[in-house]
């Protein structure tokens, strides 16, 4: 009798038991374009995930890094024909464009306050990007503002002080000049000619003197914009060909460091670990001079978002949701990588302050500014770049490259509904 | 005149190295460590097959050169069938049956030739999102399957062909189709031999459509692996995988070429419309 | 009846295929590029709208500069180097089938493969033709990094791909002349020289100028290379036409303009095409 009971009782166990490991893991699909050394950290969290919280909620993250030139192209194509990934990140001004064209699933708020999720806790800049319409279409999870690096070594062979690195726009001239040493092919300053960094670095002079890019309307260039754009670019090219301690062709910086033939560059905090890992090198870093009137850098942050997709149950969003919660709660790792954190509460933490280059990079919370949150902010950057780039190699005056651009962004803006 | 034949022979081994340089490097290379390409060597200085090894065994950005492979060859084999199948009673029909609208037809055929690629490359695209095709390995080789190429081929060669073939078959008592089955297939066998080898290198190779449509890094065929690979290549970390991965994809064609050189030869007429 | 219908029924199965895929296709294109059509659906009929604003763009231009610039470098280097080669080749020379081997095996070789092992001799950091060149004393070039050359480089990899396709057409032309025109020539006393100027490029003229038509309808074609090595760049100096429909299409996302974009080369290359096919129909 009592062996026919026990027989039921373990034949109903073992029914719950395989049901339970049926219902087992979700997995969900994470795409993301970190393919720098953050890459490492970002496979390194999502495995721990996996092996930890991932174990017990039975949550699998599959991680795929994409190339970072194809990342949103491939996004997008995949969106539109309804492949896309549970999991992906954007940079803040790509929300807006996602947005409109209806590509984005909103978060669950009731969901994240259960987290925790506060708006006070976040950098006020960083939050306000991912909300579009009331709705919560991005959570930030860390920013990057623009900044010096220099190498110290060098500083003190020139008779520098390595603790006071130059912060206006007289002490960096002055400075780079020492620096400079064209026997040795040592450069004092250097800023790229090329790609997205060009504007990055434009938008945080500009702002020095202009705190608004576009006009009140939104359908063009703001009133001053060309007199200031025309004075930065002014500044930037006069260290490349009046004081010439910046390279004229394009080079990477990364190499110069290593060889020990540059000072200072203005660069992010996403390339630290490639310093950290150059032997022989002792850098720091030092917030971005003031050319103008207020200080201000240009700043991005990454944000998770859930795209629309035929994979999206949910199911699958609680699994998403799982992973996001226990990546906030171990952002410090993430920070580890060469970010900024997005939250304050963390960036009040003991632990951040010991990461010193990161803390010296926060000190500019209060004045690093995101770009226009519009869905033309990309098309603006590249309008941008290709100009600048054009007046860097000479191709073009600084006179014509800032008009084209005022006159580029107006038919650009006027295009959009 | 002989010193005109070593002059000549001078100017051959020269030029012949400068052709041969990029893929033999290559091979040679693709089997060297990574650290020999950073330095520059002109030969590398140990064999090792490691590189080999990480191409069949490690994802690279979500790119797998086995799964390439796989995709690359699964197309392969339904663009040959499909084409043959298609074109063939197609070709035949326009060369040797009489039928209402035939040079029409033919001409209307003809015309889409001489148009490049690139003006259906949207519309085709946009028809495959709408089917929901995008990103599929259908969606890839059905737009290859009417490949006009074969058309033209196999019915200049049917139309050499004698009357007399199909005027004797028909008094033995066979129709159409079991002519067509029976008489005329084995005769094209050298027509359609050129023409399964020309498709099989315009499968395999296919560059600008796969690019397009494939946007899954599991899905991709082997020259869209190959590029995205490419992209994610570091000077200083894999480039030998690259080159490893560059070579064995190759293979396969450059097998075909040593065993079908003739075929070959032999496409490269009708692919450039004269006859 | 049967007998009717049934070459319908051979043709049909290729018809059905030819329409869904090429014809609807081709006529489509026309429509989406009246369109202001993005990845997520057509916004808004626009007439003409992007044909005019693409004949206003500087892009556009430029595109087709850049693709008549590539034209221009490809096509005279296409056809010498290939009619040199032919040439060459003819020759009953030890080992003649293992150079013939060589020059012809490119062909097989897709543009992903042919950009990689090009690209890499040219690479500035780890090529070695910079390394030959500097260890002979000349110049060296960053290839891919300066406007003039990076186009330079893109011709080499089409024309180190490409040439052996030309080489067996004039090798096949070669093999039209007749023996006895030269051995004629010989007993007269010319030499070598004046053979081919006298006999073989005169009689070539035909087949030479299929290769040239043949290599400009490729050469405003150029897609593949152009991706691979240049992504258009530096500074937009490689973008051509098909460069620029694709960019727009499928990085912009902007298909209208895009299919705008393949119609205009359509009715350029159309017409070349045109030519070519009624001048050597007969041939």
């Amino acid at each position: 009798m009592i062996r026919t009971v026990l027989s039921f009782f373990l034949l109903i166990l073992s029914i719950l038991v395989s049901f339970s490991a049926f219902a087992a893991t979700v997995d969900i699909s994470f795409w993301n374009p970190f393919t720098g050394p953050d890459g490492v950290v970002i496979e390194k969290m999502v495995n721990d995930f996996n092996s930890t919280t991932g174990k017990e909620k039975g949550v699998k993250v599959n991680l795929l890094i994409v190339p970072w030139a194809e990342y949103y192209t491939k996004l997008t194509v995949a969106i539109s024909s309804g492949t896309a990934p549970n999991l992906a990140i954007a940079h803040s001004h790509r929300i807006p464009g996602f947005v409109k064209e209806g590509a984005l699933l909103e978060f669950n708020t009731a969901y994240l306050a259960s987290i925790g999720l506060k708006k006070q806790d976040f950098v006020p800049a960083l939050w306000k990007a991912g909300e579009i319409g009331g709705r919560r279409y991005g959570i930030p999870i860390d920013a990057f503002p623009r900044h010096l690096y220099y190498d110290r070594n060098l500083f003190k062979q020139k008779g520098l002080n390595p603790e006071k690195p130059p912060q206006t726009l007289d002490e960096l001239i002055e400075t780079a000049t020492k620096l400079t040493d064209p026997q040795k092919g040592i450069w004092g300053l250097w800023f790229s000619l090329s790609g997205a960094w060009v504007a990055r670095d434009f938008y945080s002079y500009f702002w020095q003197f202009e705190p608004n890019l576009l006009a009140p309307n939104k359908r063009e260039v703001s009133s001053n914009f060309t007199e200031v754009a025309k004075k930065v670019f002014q500044i930037q090219t006069d260290f490349i060909r009046k004081y010439k301690v910046t390279p004229s062709e394009p080079t990477s910086y990364g190499a110069l460091f290593g060889q020990g033939k540059l000072g200072i560059a203005v660069s992010q905090i996403t390339e630290l670990l490639m310093l950290e890992q150059m032997e022989g090198l002792d850098f720091s870093a030092a917030p971005m001079p003031l050319f103008g009137k207020q200080r201000a850098t240009f700043a991005l942050g990454h944000n998770f978002i859930l795209p629309k997709g035929k994979g999206q149950t949910p199911e699958k969003i609680r699994a998403v949701n799982a992973f996001i919660e226990w990546f906030l709660r171990n952002s410090l790792e993430w920070v580890k990588g060469g970010k900024i954190p997005a939250s304050l509460t963390l960036m009040k933490d003991k632990r951040f302050s010991e990461l010193r280059i990161q803390s010296i990079v926060a000190s500019q919370v209060d004045y690093m500014k995101l770009p226009p949150l519009i869905p033309e902010a990309p098309g603006i950057d590249d309008i941008i770049i290709r100009n600048g780039e054009a007046i860097y190699s000479g191709k073009s005056s600084i006179d014509e490259a800032v008009n084209r651009m005022a006159s580029e962004i107006k038919e650009l803006l006027s295009k959009g509904k | 005149m002989a010193r005109y034949k070593i002059f000549k022979y001078i100017l051959l081994l020269l030029l012949g190295f400068a052709w041969l340089l990029p893929l033999a490097s290559m091979f040679l290379f693709s089997f060297a460590p990574n650290s020999d390409i950073i330095r520059m060597r002109l030969l590398p200085s140990k064999v090792t097959l490691d590189n080999y090894y990480a191409v069949f065994t490690t994802e690279i950005r979500g790119v797998s050169i086995p799964k390439a492979l796989l995709n690359s060859l699964v197309v392969l084999v339904i663009q040959v069938t499909g084409i043959l199948a298609l074109d063939a009673p197609a070709a035949y029909a326009l060369a040797r049956l009489n039928f209402w609208g035939r040079e029409t037809i033919f001409r209307l055929i003809l015309i889409t030739m001489m148009m490049p690629g690139h003006i259906i490359l949207i519309s085709l695209y946009v028809l495959m999102a709408s089917v929901g095709l995008v990103d599929t390995l259908p969606g890839l080789f059905l737009p290859g399957l009417p490949r006009v190429i074969g058309i033209f081929l196999l019915r200049q060669f049917f139309k050499e062909l004698p009357q007399e073939i199909e005027d004797a078959a028909y008094i033995d008592g066979a129709n159409e189709w079991q002519t067509f089955i029976k008489i005329m297939l084995p005769m094209a066998s050298p027509a359609l031999a050129t023409l399964t080898v020309i498709t099989v290198l315009y499968s395999w190779n296919n560059f600008l459509w796969p690019l397009v449509i494939l946007n899954s890094p599991e899905k991709l065929t082997v020259p869209i692996a190959v590029a995205y690979l490419r992209a994610g290549t570091n000077v200083s970390q894999n480039y030998s995988i690259l080159l490893s991965a560059s070579f064995l994809t190759s293979l396969p064609m450059i097998l075909l070429f040593i065993f079908a050189q003739k075929w070959i030869v032999k496409g490269v007429a009708p692919t450039s419309g004269i006859k | 009846m049967r007998r009717k219908i049934l070459p319908y029924l051979f043709l049909a199965p290729y018809l059905i295929f030819f329409l869904l895929f090429l014809g609807y296709p081709i006529v489509r294109g026309f429509y989406i590029s009246l369109f202001d059509w993005g990845i997520f659906g057509p916004k808004g009929f626009l007439g003409l709208q992007n044909y005019i604003s693409l004949l206003h763009e500087e892009d556009f231009w430029r595109a087709l500069k850049n693709t008549l610039f590539f034209t221009v470098m490809y096509v005279p280097l296409m056809v010498l180097i290939s009619l040199l080669l032919a040439v060459l080749l003819k020759e009953e020379l030890p080992g003649i089938q293992v150079f013939r081997t060589i020059f012809f095996l490119p062909i097989v070789i897709n543009v992903a493969v042919s950009a990689v092992a090009v690209g890499w001799i040219l690479d500035p950091q780890i090529g070695i033709l910079n390394r030959i060149l500097s260890g002979l004393h000349l110049p060296t070039q960053s290839w891919l990094s300066r406007e003039g050359w990076a186009m330079f480089a893109v011709v080499l990899v089409a024309i180190w791909s490409g040439a052996g396709f030309n080489i067996i057409i004039f090798l096949a032309g070669l093999e039209g002349i007749a023996a006895e025109l030269y051995e004629a020539a010989k007993v007269d006393g010319a030499t070598a020289w004046q053979c081919l100027r006298y006999i073989t490029i005169p009689l070539l003229k035909p087949v030479t100028l299929l290769v040239t038509v043949l290599s400009i309808i490729g050469a405003l074609q150029v897609f593949g290379e152009i991706y691979m090595l240049t992504g258009g760049g530096p500074h937009g100096s490689t973008t051509v036409l098909a460069y620029l429909l694709y960019e727009r299409g499928f990085t912009y996302f902007k298909f209208g303009e895009a299919a705008s974009i393949g119609v205009i080369m359509t009715l350029l290359i159309g017409l070349l095409s045109f030519i070519q096919f009624k001048l050597f129909r007969e041939t």
